[in-house]
């Protein structure tokens, strides 16, 4: 469904993500764990198009992205992926100026050319799915921060996507939000959506993901099952990490 | 009809074409003073033989400036005096003085008001033109010059117009103005003064509005295109639906605050031989002296015509804000 190889992205003359190769099958949920820095967020990034790499190649069912796509000129292309993988960011970057479900339906409508009567019943299904359906006529700004990031959810689900990919979906919140996001996400695994998540919660690492990836310093340090990437973790770096995280 | 004023004796008759007027005078003098105050540089005629031996042409146009300038300087007693003095003229007493007496009162009050206000009309139609291209110039050069720098990837000439922009800021409108109304023509493009003040503006204009419209956009977090484009919508739709619709809330108030200076800014398309608001003050205030009245009266003039303005900023304002509160 993914396939990654030696994806190499430099910001300026840093290596940011240096030889990147990664392969998620579909209905896979993969964890990426790791230091911040480690290039996690840009590697998800560079999955969808948002962020262009100088090396290697992200496969997307049957769409290649390569070093040489540019974003204006392969728009199409890009659009085209986008349409297949949802983004959820950890800002939420919910339109400000719609409302909830005026949020849900615009891409929709506007993409899908779907008509309003329907893309607003698909909306609402959705927004039942993430438990929200009496805020459909709210703004944005009128909702906690769990509501707004179960919103994005919902929105990126409402395009139909067949991937998920979560950058710190639960990191912007307060704590007693993070549940009721991560129960949408938990859901959302257990449903057969292939999801790729940068979390730091091990909870939901531990429990929901068929696979937990290690990055730092742009590199797979250590890619396992969750049982053995918490309790047998091999390589010293690792280690240091989940050290650090259950000493806190 | 002939007139007694401060400025002289003069004599009005319509004559030749329907809007052709002769002003006559037996003094040179007196019609020269009298075209300097009414602003006009109409040639001065001389028939030696005739009763009044000096005189010009006037057009409908230009009559009205002759004709403010004659009745603020109306001469009263002057007038009767002349009248009481002459024998032939005793059985016109009467009539002339219930004529003049109604004069008076006009100038008093209504005419006062009905010259201005009449002239005022002129600098609100360049502004209301000036606001149509210069919005959509704006809209144009800030998409040529602004989004590169927010959403990258613009292909080269996108760069270019910064430096028009640039040029547009920098220089006095006055300057462009005259620009286009001397320079132009010498490379043989006329532009009419009224239409020159409507593109003078206008693309002075834009410039400024380019710029607030930039501002606008980058106060857009880049979040908001990278969630329209994770959407699968292209670059051009998340412009239409997403980042100009936030935009042009944050722009509404400056941008009319600018519509208000242009409308204000009229005033300096005197320049280029348009008669406008406060051009037509200072030929009033030079010919009849009564410069604090008339300054009080054009300031009110300005108000009334710019409050609309304000008012309209408010209500959409307040439409726009209801939508999407904090």
């Amino acid at each position: 469904m993914i396939a990654v190889r030696d994806l190499v992205k430099r910001f300026g003359g840093q290596e940011v993500l240096a030889g990147i190769s990664l392969e998620v099958q579909k209905g896979e949920v993969a964890a990426v764990m790791g230091p911040s820095g480690g290039g996690k967020s840009t590697l998800l990034r560079c999955l969808n198009g948002l962020e262009t790499f100088d090396g290697g190649a992200v496969r997307i069912g049957d769409s290649e992205l390569t070093a040489t796509t540019h974003p204006r000129r392969d728009a199409r292309l890009l659009q085209s992926i986008r349409r297949r993988v949802g983004f959820v960011f950890q800002q939420f970057n919910l339109f400000p100026h719609l409302t909830v479900l005026e949020n849900l339906t615009l891409a929709p409508i506007w993409v899908r050319k779907m008509p309003k009567k329907e893309a607003e019943e698909t909306a609402m299904l959705y927004l039942e799915r993430v438990r929200i359906p009496e805020q459909a006529k709210k703004y944005p700004g009128q909702l906690s921060g769990g509501q707004q990031q179960r919103v994005a959810i919902a929105r990126s689900l409402c395009m139909n996507p067949k991937i998920m990919l979560f950058d710190e979906p639960t990191s912007a919140l307060d704590p007693e939000m993070i549940k009721e996001v991560l129960d949408v996400m938990v859901e959302l695994a257990r449903s057969g959506m292939t999801m790729i998540c940068v979390t730091h919660e091990m909870g939901f690492a531990r429990t929901v993901a068929n696979r937990v990836i290690f990055m730092d310093r742009g590199e797979i340090i250590e890619q396992a099952d969750p049982e053995n990437f918490f309790n047998n973790p091999r390589s010293d770096r690792t280690k240091l990490f989940l050290s650090q995280i259950l000493h806190h | 009809m002939w007139i007694c004023s401060k400025l002289g004796f003069f004599s009005l008759v319509k004559k030749g074409r329907p809007d052709s007027w002769q002003v006559r005078a037996r003094s040179e003098a007196d019609l020269r003073t009298l075209l300097t105050a009414a602003g006009l540089k109409t040639e001065i005629l001389s028939t030696p033989d005739g009763d009044y031996a000096f005189r010009f042409v006037v057009d409908t146009e230009d009559l009205s400036r002759v004709f403010a300038v004659l009745v603020y300087s109306i001469d009263y007693p002057n007038f009767k005096s002349c009248l009481e003095t002459l024998p032939q003229q005793q059985d016109k007493l009467a009539v002339y003085h219930e004529f003049w007496s109604q004069m008076r009162k006009i100038q008093d009050a209504t005419l006062l008001s009905p010259l201005l206000r009449k002239r005022s009309v002129q600098p609100k139609i360049p502004e209301r033109v000036a606001r149509l291209p210069g919005g959509y110039l704006a809209r144009t050069l800030e998409t040529l010059n602004g989004f590169k720098d927010k959403y990258g990837h613009w292909p080269t000439r996108m760069h270019l117009p910064a430096p028009a922009v640039e040029a547009l800021r920098g220089t006095p409108v006055m300057l462009q103005l005259y620009f286009i109304f001397f320079f132009l023509p010498e490379v043989g493009i006329n532009v009419p003064a009224f239409w020159t003040a409507i593109f003078g503006l206008a693309i002075n204009y834009s410039a400024y509005e380019s710029e607030i419209y930039r501002a606008g956009l980058q106060a857009i977090p880049p979040g908001q295109m990278e969630a329209a484009l994770s959407l699968g919508m292209s670059r051009a739709l998340a412009l239409r639906r997403v980042i100009v619709p936030q935009a042009v809330r944050i722009v509404i108030p400056p941008v009319v605050n600018d519509f208000i200076a242009l409308f204000k800014d009229t005033s300096v398309c005197s320049v280029v031989t348009l008669v406008e608001l406060t051009k037509r003050f200072s030929v009033l205030s030079q010919s009849t002296q009564a410069t604090v009245e008339l300054m009080g009266l054009t300031a009110i003039l300005y108000l009334l015509m710019s409050a609309p303005l304000t008012l309209l900023s408010r209500r959409l304002e307040r439409r726009l804000g209801l939508e999407a509160p904090r």
